[in-house]
């Protein structure tokens, strides 16, 4: 029958298909890579301006012939050209003798990214923040850069708090780039008008923050970040936490224990959130409740607010998607803007979130010699001046001897002050605890909950923490 | 049915002579009446989208401000010309581009196959494969993330286009052999029967009879995996390592830094983004809706 | 299956048919392989993977280190007051969701089969919001409900109305994210539907006609059973779809404010990604997954016996 034969014709060269699509598969499957590379070069080396990020040249897929890969989100993402990467890369190239690879990814997914892949083995070196760089270590995908730095020709340039703070159980774990505090910025015109000082105390804040809320019709006194998972809120609470606290955690042998005052916390919660918010005569707009740094930060420099709670990078913050009017912001930020210490509550004293960001290098990686030179570059002193250049208000307060600070309006200088008052965040896994921290703080905001009954809840909350962290 | 309609009460009355004035046939009333429900649904579903075109057309400055509708002398081209012009956003466009459209080479190439064999065939376990796979459209994405990202990297798959398309293709997989095969079981056997006699074996009879006669069915499950693959966000952000890979969607954030939210850009990318698609659905249209029509969901 | 009229007989003819069913079977097979080993391997698996953890306690810390706990994941759901209301939320969201869309669907479905003129081109722009990625509609909808100079706030402020960060409202977050599931999903429903319409034939109205039923029984008794069966596909498969979503809330209010807009889905990735508890968001996934399995049983059942 002719059927048999078609039949076998057609499972021969079913056969054949399948062997041909799989071995081009296998081959698709290990040369990917490699592809991936090539496409990428070929499609951004085209570009005019800034933003290539992926070197034209190939690379071979697989063993340490491979580009080293960095992730970060430090660069800014503008339309100036991009002096701190540029000179980023240079110094990179001299140590390593080949471009760098740099992929841009959010800090939230920089984190969950890292988290979830850093055994793969990429990226080589990723930078972060300080709260980042705890969980990083704690899960053993961070290399012990101890020995190595201190053979650095720019190591001893570093401020001694900011590697502290890069320090865990005594093994360094990044290099520091950038350091700011958290400070009361406020409106010294506001201030001049109603003859007032800035507020030292929560207290004197309160009453000066109603006081500005009767006379002006158009601005508010104060906001702050009350977003669900708003790493500025963490931050911003951290600051009033460190005002009455060294550490909210202490070693305790081999495990933590809270190192605070239920009362302190509920103070905390009243003074920043339930006074602020909820109460009749609220501090700020009750309208911007659960927003976060969107608002916060533009509001402030629109001249919505009177003051806020911010770092830094303020000051250089003229222009761009969502400032009204630049000349009018820069006014604002050069003439009658100044920098004070955050007003303490009861019993606290000045204090304040110290951030510090650096670059780690992962301990999966084929490629460490080469992320070390990220690391090396990244923090190398022509690269932190380029970068004073490109974005001033991140190196006001400088984490290496080199770098002058970019300082230069009196009104600011007290950051460095405010600087020295910081306290950087404990060596745990953070999660946990801001997972206890967002929704006490937004029941308090929202005016559902006492602030003493939420500092109590929350105390318990934490020490119940203490075994897991 | 005649009889239903005998009862009392007087709201019968008024549902007879509604009934008696909807009967008309197309009449102007009765095409103004569609005219104004379909417009009432346009409003509600393309007002956003129109906002956000029209914005794209305007300078921040107006964005900032508390006008409503620009003036012609607001708008300008500004922002697509600095995105357009972005080699970072051409890169993700052509790899959106490149990986929707083998993901759904991909698909339908494996899916035809799979729903040829599940139509035409009988062997143990055929109900159990189809089942199977739909079963994992049940599957919460979450729950399988990490396990997925490591099989994925054991496989070198990670950061890949390969890999990429690999997973966007049993996103489509499943649907789309189900569709195709609702689509071949609606073709006669006896055709089959036909060309056998003639001497073809089983693929000529796929290839030559088969999938001509399917092309709505092929189309509409084309078009479901495409925008499957082009609008995907989180599988992208789990196995994109580098800008070499990452396609639009996931490309969209970074038009945020860290201290702002760059509203005209974005609402310009986006739109970018979103053209193509809304092209190639309205290229597949008529064929969308009659793959639908015409007995493609009688899967099972 | 061909029919053969080969003149062999007895064993021979056996032998042969049966050669030809391993065949046809082997044949069978091998068409299925591919899409069988892609699902199996690159879904199939990982289920496995994540089923398993739901019986162990690991951290996302240091995944590696897994120790057995039996029940004990799904035993802690019981008492865990998140997980209650992420649940509550999924359910109702999806319900309402569902219900509206469903709704709106069949109306504009009705409108779009109409032959007036231009009703293509009604046909290709309502697919917009379908294809639209999620993330440009969460951009769309976040642009459109800021504080400031969202456009909503400005017509509100307009109108004397109060004006606030929507979003950050608990009374209207959930809301706003039931109407974005509607907003995206009204397309879908309303071409599968009016596809289902089309294909009913024209003379079964008019005979219904010629026997005096008007239009809104004729719906009733000719277009409503007869696109039953597309109806019940819709409704399961948006079920699904929007119990398990997790882009548009997680994109759009990341769970907030206060927790009013948690579905199981967030609450999972919170879990696993702020808590590093993988063990027990494992367990929660699994309880989704029986969630649903158990629905579309029972709703196909309750459809087919119809």
């Amino acid at each position: 029958m002719t059927d048999s034969n078609s039949s076998g014709l057609s499972r021969r060269s079913l056969v054949k298909a399948i062997g041909v699509a799989g071995a081009a598969g296998l081959a698709g499957c290990s040369g990917g890579d490699g592809a991936a590379d090539e496409m990428g070069g070929d499609g951004s080396s085209g570009s005019d301006g800034g933003d290539s990020t992926t070197s034209g040249d190939g690379s071979s897929s697989g063993g340490s012939g491979e580009q080293a890969l960095l992730w970060e989100y430090a660069f800014p993402n503008d339309d100036q050209p991009p002096v701190w990467k540029n000179a980023f890369i240079e110094s990179y190239e001299e140590r390593a003798g080949e471009e760098p690879q740099i992929a841009r990814f959010s800090y939230e997914d920089l984190r969950q990214k890292f988290l979830t892949g850093a055994r793969t083995g990429d990226p080589d070196a990723i930078e972060g923040v300080l709260s980042h760089l705890t969980e990083y270590a704690k899960a053993g995908h961070l290399e012990s850069l101890s020995d190595w730095a201190e053979g650095l020709d720019h190591y001893d340039g570093f401020v001694g708090s900011a590697l502290d703070a890069m320090t865990y159980r005594g093994e360094l774990y990044a290099l520091p780039y950038e350091g700011n505090a958290r400070a009361l910025i406020y409106r010294t015109d506001v201030f001049d008008e109603l003859g007032q000082d800035p507020p030292e105390t929560a207290a004197e804040f309160h009453e000066v923050g109603r006081m500005i809320n009767e006379e002006y019709d158009d601005m508010y006194a104060y906001h702050n970040c009350t977003k669900d998972g708003s790493v500025r809120a963490f931050q911003e609470w951290m600051s009033h936490v460190y005002q009455h606290t060294d550490q909210l955690y202490v070693p305790d042998g081999e495990s933590w224990s809270l190192n605070i005052e239920a009362d302190q916390l509920g103070q905390i919660f009243d003074n920043w959130y339930a006074q602020v918010w909820a109460s009749d005569n609220p501090i700020a707009n009750p309208d911007q409740l659960g927003t976060g740094w969107q608002v916060n930060d533009p509001g402030y420099l629109n001249g919505q607010f009177a003051m806020i709670e911010c770092g830094t990078w303020l000051r250089g913050w003229t222009s761009g998607d969502n400032i009204n009017d630049s000349e009018a912001t820069t006014q604002l930020l050069d003439e009658n803007t100044a920098v004070a210490h955050l007003p303490y509550g009861d019993g606290g004293s000045q204090g304040t979130f110290l951030e510090v960001k650096g670059v780690m290098v992962n301990s999966h990686s084929d490629n460490k010699e080469k992320a070390k030179d990220i690391a090396a570059a990244w923090t190398a002193p022509d690269t932190l001046a380029a970068g004073a250049e490109d974005s001033p208000g991140k190196f006001m307060t400088p984490v290496h001897d080199s770098v002058e600070s970019t300082i230069s309006n009196d009104n600011w200088a007290p950051f460095t002050e405010v600087f020295e008052t910081g306290r950087a965040l404990a060596k745990i896994g953070w999660g946990p605890v801001r997972q206890e921290f967002y929704p006490l703080m937004q029941e308090v905001a929202y005016g559902r909950t006492d602030p003493y009954d939420a500092g109590q809840s929350l105390h318990e909350a934490l020490s119940g923490l203490e075994s897991e962290l | 049915m005649a009889t239903e309609t005998q009862s009392t009460a007087t709201d019968r009355t008024f549902a007879q002579r509604l009934d008696a004035w909807l009967d008309e046939d197309m009449s102007i009333r009765r095409a103004m009446a569609v005219y104004a429900i379909i417009g009432v649904f346009m409003l509600f579903l393309l007002l956003p989208v129109a906002y956000m075109i029209l914005a794209t057309f305007t300078s921040a400055e107006f964005l900032y401000s508390p006008r409503l509708i620009p003036a012609l002398s607001d708008l300008t081209l500004a922002n697509y010309q600095a995105i357009l012009s972005t080699g970072l956003f051409q890169q993700y466009f052509v790899n959106s581009m490149v990986i929707a459209t083998a993901t759904t080479l991909l698909t339908l190439t494996v899916g035809t196959l799979a729903g040829y064999s599940l139509s035409r065939f009988e062997y143990p376990g055929r109900q159990g494969i189809l089942f199977t796979f739909l079963g994992t459209q049940m599957l919460p994405l979450v729950l399988i993330l990490i396990p997925f990202f490591l099989l994925m990297f054991s496989l070198n798959l990670v950061d890949s286009y390969v890999g990429i398309i690999i997973a966007h293709s049993v996103g489509g997989i499943p649907l789309g052999t189900w569709l195709l095969k609702g689509y071949f079981d609606d073709i006669p056997e006896s055709l089959d029967e036909a060309a056998k006699m003639d001497g073809c074996n089983h693929l000529d009879i796929l290839a030559r009879i088969i999938v001509p006669l399917s092309l709505p069915g092929i189309a509409v499950a084309g078009f479901y995996t495409f925008i499957l693959s082009w609008n995907d966000f989180l599988l992208v952000s789990i196995l994109s390592q580098t800008a070499a890979t990452r396609t639009l969607p996931f490309g969209l954030q970074l038009f945020q830094s860290q201290n702002t939210v760059a509203w005209e850009l974005l609402l310009t990318a986006a739109t970018v983004t979103m053209v193509p698609v809304v092209l190639l659905f309205a290229l597949v249209q008529r064929w969308v809706v009659e793959g639908l029509a015409s007995g493609g969901m009688k899967g099972a | 299956m061909a029919t053969s009229t080969d003149a062999r007989t007895g064993l021979a003819r056996y032998g042969h048919e049966f050669k030809t069913f391993l065949s046809e079977t082997w044949l069978g097979y091998a068409l299925i392989l591919p899409a069988v080993l892609l699902m199996g391997v690159i879904i199939i698996y990982p289920t496995f993977r994540g089923i398993q953890l739901a019986f162990f306690e690991a951290s996302l810390l240091n995944p590696g280190q897994m120790t057995f706990v039996g029940l004990e994941n799904f035993a802690e759901m019981l008492s865990d007051a998140t997980f209650k209301s992420a649940l509550w939320h999924t359910v109702l969201l999806t319900a309402v969701a569902v219900t509206l869309q469903y709704l709106l669907g069949l109306a504009l479905a009705l409108v779009l089969k109409e032959k007036v003129p231009g009703a293509s081109v009604f046909r290709s722009l309502s697919m917009i919001t379908w294809v639209l990625p999620v993330i440009v509609m969460v951009i769309i909808f976040r642009f459109m409900l800021q504080s400031g100079f969202g456009p909503v706030n400005i017509v509100m402020a307009k109108l004397g109305l109060e004006t606030a960060a929507w979003f950050g409202r608990p009374g209207v977050a959930f809301p706003l994210v039931v109407l974005m599931h509607v907003w995206r999903n009204v397309p879908f429903y309303a071409i599968a539907l009016m596809a289902a319409m089309k294909s009913i034939p024209e003379t079964q109205y008019e005979a219904a006609r010629l026997d005096g039923a008007g239009p809104l029984e004729r719906f009733r008794y000719i277009t409503l059973p007869q696109i039953s069966y597309v109806s019940m596909i819709m409704i399961v498969l948006h079920v699904i779809f929007t119990f398990n979503n997790f882009d548009i809330v997680f994109l759009s209010t990341g769970g907030g404010p206060l927790g009013n807009t948690e579905v199981m889905a967030t609450y999972i990735y919170k879990t696993a990604f702020q808590q590093y508890a993988l063990g027990y968001g494992a367990s929660m996934g699994v309880v989704m997954l029986l969630i649903m399995m158990a629905f579309t049983v029972v709703y196909v059942k309750l459809e087919a016996r119809d």
